[in-house]
């Protein structure tokens, strides 16, 4: 018994789609609830209607027509129309359904025979298990499908295919060999993989036939107009000792098959006793040889892309150096290159100093001109001034020491130079107030400078600096007046003799007290200074700094002043309150 | 099981392109003017399904539920219609051309298509709504079908489905009384 009405059940029951228990409790539940009868009888109307609402009724006649169209439009072709019953032969229908089921089918797995079968049906050595049962479902579906007895005539089977010579007895006994004959005819026990290929005929000749036809023939005699090898003319110069000895794989090899090549001469004497040097020198050739070869093709290799003229001028001589050190009496020219010059001059040189005098005597005179000429070489291509290593080693040391020194430069004398301001501005020591008091300073023979006097003091920074002046310059004080113009105010004026315009003047306060007055265009006497006698608040002037271009004006106290040229004549006056 | 009675199966099961015209081609187009209330809109649709229908029959495929398939194809270019109307591409406007209807039926074929008061009971219901209710109870889908057809959960298919009955009642009645 539902107790809840089961609202949203209605139409599932209305439609059938409930299960038999659950259909149950809503018939129980439909007898007891108006409600839920009324919203089933809702949804039963809703549905008639729904139903019952007209369709379109386009005839067959009609549609036949558009049929082909559409046909026609997608590319359908007949076997797709009421798929197989159109089809005639079942030889030509069997693949037809092979690849249907190919395409509709789930995906078979790689390794299923029946898989490589549907996707290759033209493999003759993979065949399609026989399953009797599932043929003859086939065959009976397959009949109820077409639906026509033509297609089941006798002639499916046809009799030459299943020849006894080639088809296995058991394909041919099942309903799947009627179905699909041709390939229950394909063999059966045949492995997967390559097929064997098929075995050579027969040659059809008979073997004394091959004999006669396989029998050489007679050669032709040779022409007698070639003249022998004895004939070739040998090599007008006498061979020199590397020439024959140390003989090199391909090179000297092939020279010595040559049928026509002349027999080797005896070697000097100093090469027989030497074989062992002989065999040094080989080696020492062929691995500077490989060590030339190699920095050729690093340089080739680091060039590649491009042309590049040191490349170019090292892959210029096509002559190799083993050729030309082992075989040189091959070439033209003397050597192709210094540097196998030197070496072979080298090892000629170390030879003749192990050789006994004789020996060595014999040597150069079987050799004397090309000994000769690599010396020339050697003396004229060594690597002279810049061109040498150790030159060149030493520049390179010279430039990284200029360029360290340079480095330190920068970094140091920015630090000096700090360092020498700093000890060229001494801070002014608390004596110096008591050297410029008024008892001092009021000594003329005191203050009177010496040659032997130390250098006036630096002036000490300003503060209250006031300026004057218009850019003169050439100025000199000529007399130094004072006054008092009124009541509270002392007056300084320095009388100036100089040309143009006045000169530029500033007036400030050091940090000791005093008042200093700078100009670089008025020059001060020092005597003139120092006969200025203690007056009012100034008890002293004394030059300070530059020699006469800085005035010290010692004062008592701490008045405020200011500062002003008068013309006609030109006088720079200070007022000081 | 091998493949060929999978073919076999197949073939006796699933229509092919020609049975599934012929035997839907009334009940797409009742179908479709029933969603878009407009026989001339209806006639274009239902062509242009059947065309997108045959392609999935090319080179000797079978769809499988190609009921459903042509129900589903129906409702998204309806759906479409509806969303974007007559639209047409610049392309189409530019390099389209007019194409004569391929079935060419006359009125009478269509007669029973009026709009009476179920129609516009229909056209009240939102689009969902009217798709469930149609493949369903217009077209006679099972519920397996029609929640293929249209695109839609099994278990939404009941529960759609009564709320459409239902407002499709409710307002056939207030339509008609």
């Amino acid at each position: 018994m539902v107790k809840k009405c089961p609202s949203k059940a209605l139409t599932p029951y209305l439609d059938g789609e409930l299960a038999g228990e659950a259909q149950q409790q809503i018939e129980e539940h439909l007898r007891s609830c108006a409600a839920c009868g009324a919203l089933l009888d809702e949804v039963t109307s809703a549905r008639e209607r729904v139903r019952g609402i007209g369709r379109a009724v386009v005839p067959n006649t009609v549609l036949m027509p558009a049929l082909e169209a559409f046909r026609d439009r997608a590319g359908i072709g007949e076997a797709n129309s009421m798929v197989l019953a159109d089809i005639p032969e079942p030889a030509a229908a069997a693949p037809a359904m092979i690849e249907y089921a190919s395409l509709d089918a789930p995906e078979p797995e790689p390794d299923d025979a029946r898989y490589e079968a549907v996707v290759s049906p033209a493999a003759t050595w993979v065949d399609i298990p026989a399953e009797p049962a599932a043929a003859e479902i086939d065959a009976s579906a397959w009949q109820r499908a077409l639906e026509e007895p033509e297609v089941a005539e006798p002639e499916v089977a046809e009799p030459e295919v299943a020849e006894p010579e080639v088809a296995e007895p058991e394909a041919t006994t099942g309903p799947f060999a009627a179905i699909a004959g041709p390939f229950a005819a394909r063999p059966t026990a045949e492995p997967r993989g390559i097929p064997e290929p098929p075995p050579l005929p027969e040659p059809a000749v008979p073997p004394e036939v091959m004999a006669v036809q396989f029998e050489p023939a007679e050669l032709p005699p040779p022409p007698e107009a070639i003249a022998p090898p004895e004939a070739i003319a040998p090599a007008e110069h006498a061979p020199l000792p590397w020439e024959v000895e140390a003989p090199v794989e391909g090179h000297a090899a092939a020279l010595d098959e040559r049928p026509d090549a002349p027999e080797p001469p005896a070697s000097p004497p100093w090469l027989e006793a030497d074989a062992a040097d002989a065999a040094d020198i080989e080696a020492r050739g062929r691995r500077l040889v490989e060590e030339d070869l190699a920095a050729q093709w690093a340089l080739e290799k680091e060039m590649e892309g491009g042309w590049h003229p040191v490349a170019a001028a090292v892959t210029e001589p096509e002559v190799t150096a083993e050729t030309a050190i082992l075989a040189p009496a091959f070439h033209e020219e003397p050597h192709p290159t210094d540097e196998v010059a030197a070496a072979v001059a080298s090892m000629r040189e170390e030879l003749d100093a192990d050789r006994p005098p004789a020996v060595a005597a014999a040597g150069a005179a079987a050799a004397p001109d090309y000994r000769q000429a690599l010396r020339a070489q050697l003396t004229t291509t060594r690597p002279t001034g810049l061109q040498a290593l150790g030159t060149q080693v030493k520049i390179g040391l010279g430039a990284a020491l200029a360029i360290l020194l340079m480095i330190a430069g920068i970094l140091v004398l920015p630090r000096l130079a700090h360092h020498g301001q700093a000890a060229a501005v001494p801070k002014t020591p608390p004596s110096a107030v008591g050297q410029a008091s008024p008892s001092a300073a009021a000594s003329p023979a005191a203050a009177a400078p010496s040659p032997q006097a130390p250098a006036a003091p630096a002036v000490p920074a300003l503060s209250g600096v006031v300026s004057a002046g218009a850019g003169g310059s050439g100025y000199s004080v000529s007399r130094i007046r004072t006054g008092n113009p009124a009541a509270g105010l002392f007056r300084i004026v320095f009388d100036l003799a100089g040309p143009g315009s006045a000169p530029d003047v500033q007036l400030g306060r050091g940090s000791d007290g005093n008042l200093y007055l700078e100009s670089s265009g008025i020059q001060v006497d020092p005597a003139t200074a120092a006969a200025f006698p203690g007056v009012g608040p100034i008890t002293a002037i004394a030059p300070t700094g530059a020699a006469g271009t800085s005035l010290r004006l010692s004062t008592t106290q701490a008045p405020q002043y200011s500062m002003y040229y008068l013309s006609g004549p030109a006088r720079l006056v200070i007022d000081l309150k | 099981m091998n493949e060929l009675s999978l073919v076999l199966n197949y073939s006796s099961t699933q229509p092919d392109f020609d049975t599934l015209f012929l035997a839907s081609f009334n009940q797409v187009l009742s179908y479709l003017e029933r969603l878009v209330g407009d026989i001339g809109v209806a006639h274009r649709l239902t062509e242009g399904t059947f065309d997108e229908v045959a392609r999935y029959y090319r080179k000797g495929k079978t769809p499988n539920e190609p009921g459903s398939l042509m129900y589903l194809i129906a409702t998204a270019r309806a759906r479409d219609y509806l969303r974007k109307g007559d639209k047409q591409t610049l392309w189409q406007r530019m390099f389209g051309h007019a194409t004569e209807p391929t079935v060419d039926f006359s009125e009478d074929h269509v007669a029973e298509l009026s709009n009476g008061t179920e129609q516009r009971a229909l056209s009240t219901l939102e689009f969902n709504s009217r798709v469930v209710l149609l493949l369903h109870d217009y077209c006679e889908l099972s519920y397996d079908q029609v929640a293929r057809a249209a695109a839609i959960g099994r278990s939404s298919v009941p529960r759609d489905l009564d709320r459409a009955r239902h407002e499709f009642q409710q307002a056939y009645d207030y339509i008609k009384f």
